[in-house]
């Protein structure tokens, strides 16, 4: 059940990033596009290309201010393509998405190329949010995003992660827990200056071991991962 | 603070936040309550009164109580659980080792066995020491759990009785601490449920094993859990219906009431009993009443075994 609802809420979020894209390449939107740079007066792109520094004319894929981009973020922001994206390439994020287990991630992301970013993060879970203070668990993974609406690190993604975890009782030796993980994600990451938000949701697919008085048992099965991350970026 | 200086001060922080769960340890055999049997004393069970050591809902203390009278030789006597003392449970817990552990449930699953016991023989599981395995004197006991088709063939043969029914994957006497221990484990292992709902199964069965049991009567357990979650969710489902008292309003007294297993249990502990309980019993072995351990939940007398968990230790 929660992994066909997972399936689900992963659908429209990818549906939702296809569309967005497909409405970009539509036929109808370039020339009406092209138009509005048309009708940017000659008097407004000197000022912005002085203020930029940039000479446009020199080299079509360096960045220049255009319309859409807005002038007052140029300390931290660069324009693209008539977008505003951050000049940043990495981000810290705290996730906190899995809250109601007490699962509290720690992340750092670096921007390799234009569509792709790596990570890695360690989380820990406190279950006493569910009243549980017997049990700990911790676990480490990481992943790589591809970016399919934006310019790393910001913008709608798809995520692969894999990973290691450790769910343990406190004081109790004899227990032990201990994993694979390996999960799918799709997701949105927004800068504004150097503040980082991101949003994901996917799926889990998890093998794990638990261990007793030197008595174990394996099993695996899918969870859903939920991320909402704040953090800097830098 | 520069971006630096919060990962400086963030991933150690992390860290220390792990060192702190991680040395956190609750006690494992906590005291009885002061007034665990004191409260009782005075009040003469009846025919009508049921066992067990009831909290403050529903259940009166004149009509349950950790005491069951009943009848030897023609003459009526009272039989009164024990309080087990911290001390006992430790016994219990590390003076004895089962030789031949309980094996696992492959793939974390069970089903009944082909061959069902024949409910009409009165099985027991008893504790058979086996003292010629032990290389020192400091060491565990080691002991055999064997089923007896009676109560009176297990004595016969030298074995200490540890429960009605028999032997399953709690049947150990570390598992029996753990019973003794959690008078009443219907609070954490919903606890235990919870966890598995929002992080993992693995986490819902390391969360019950961590409460002291075995991994195989952590698996019995972990079953029962999952299996009353799929059937009683309706039932068991709001936090009103969870908070529910485990008992009913038990007016006792002569023609009052004719209490039955279902009828004395709130509704949810009355469809897990119907749909979980009997697979539990067939994989686990052990229960409260077999054992003859009261628990909040009040039950009748005639299904409770009078047995006092003192192992002794055979001469060297």
């Amino acid at each position: 059940m929660r992994v066909r609802r997972c399936v689900f809420v992963v659908s429209l979020i990818g549906y939702a990033a296809l569309a967005h894209r497909t409405a970009e390449a539509s036929p109808l939107e370039p020339p009406m596009a092209e138009a509005a740079v048309d009708e940017i007066p000659a008097t407004n792109a000197e000022p912005e290309e002085e203020a930029t520094g940039v000479d446009a004319t020199a080299d079509p894929t360096t960045p220049r201010a255009v319309e859409g981009c807005n002038a007052a973020c140029e300390s931290t922001c660069e324009c693209r393509k008539g977008i505003n994206v951050t000049p940043y390439k990495n981000l810290i994020l705290l996730n906190f998405g899995s809250t109601l287990a007490g699962r509290i991630e720690l992340e750092y992301e670096r921007a390799l190329h234009r569509i792709v970013s790596i990570f890695g993060g360690a989380y820990a879970v406190a279950f006493d949010s569910l009243g549980n203070e017997n049990l700990v668990g911790f676990g480490i993974e990481v992943g790589t995003r591809v970016f399919v609406l934006g310019r790393a690190p910001e913008g709608i993604w798809f995520a692969g992660t894999v990973g290691m975890f450790w769910r343990n009782p406190r004081g109790n030796r004899s227990v032990k827990t201990r994993g694979l993980e390996t999960g799918l994600l799709v997701g949105w990451t927004g800068v504004w200056g150097r503040f980082a938000l991101s949003l994901g949701a996917g799926a889990t697919y998890n093998y794990g071991r638990v261990s007793v008085l030197g008595q174990s048992v394996g099993d695996s099965e899918f969870n859903p991962l939920f991320k909402i991350g704040i953090g800097v970026a830098f | 603070m520069t971006v630096f200086g919060l990962g400086r001060v963030a991933i150690p922080g992390l860290f220390a936040l792990i060192a702190v769960f991680a040395c956190n340890a609750p006690p494992l055999f906590p005291e009885p309550p002061a007034d665990a049997n004191s409260r009782f004393e005075g009040l003469e069970p009846e025919s009508y009164t049921l066992f067990g050591r009831p909290n403050e809902d529903g259940v009166s203390s004149e009509c349950c109580m950790p005491s069951c009278p009943f009848e030897e030789d023609g003459e009526a006597h009272v039989w009164t659980a024990p309080v087990y003392t911290p001390q006992d449970m430790e016994t219990l817990y590390w003076d004895w080792e089962l030789v031949t552990p309980w094996p696992v449930f492959a793939g974390n699953e069970f089903r009944p066995p082909l061959d069902p016991p024949d409910p009409r023989v009165p099985w027991v599981c008893a504790v058979v020491p086996r003292p010629e395995l032990r290389n020192d004197s400091e060491a565990p006991m080691p002991y055999d759990l064997v089923d007896y088709p009676s109560r009176e063939a297990a004595e016969a043969a030298g074995a200490m009785v540890t429960h009605r029914g028999r032997c399953g994957a709690c049947s150990s006497l570390r598992n029996l601490a753990i019973y003794i221990a959690y008078p009443d484990l219907t609070e954490p292992i919903r606890e235990c449920a919870l966890v598995g709902i929002f992080d993992s199964s693995f986490s819902r069965l390391a969360c019950i094993a961590s409460l002291g049991f075995d991994l195989p009567c952590a698996q019995a357990w972990d079953f029962n859990t999952t299996n009353t979650q799929k059937k009683c969710i309706s039932v068991c489902g709001g936090p009103k219906k969870r908070k529910k008292p485990a008992n009913i309003d038990y007016e006792c007294g002569p023609g009052k009431f004719v209490p039955t297993d279902i009828n004395l249990v709130s509704d949810c502990l009355a469809c897990d009993e119907l749909f979980s309980l009997e697979i539990f019993r067939t994989a686990a072995g052990r229960s409260r009443r077999g054992s003859g351990l009261p628990s909040p939940i009040c039950r009748r007398c005639e299904g409770v075994e009078r047995i006092e968990h003192f192992y002794r230790m055979p001469e060297p």
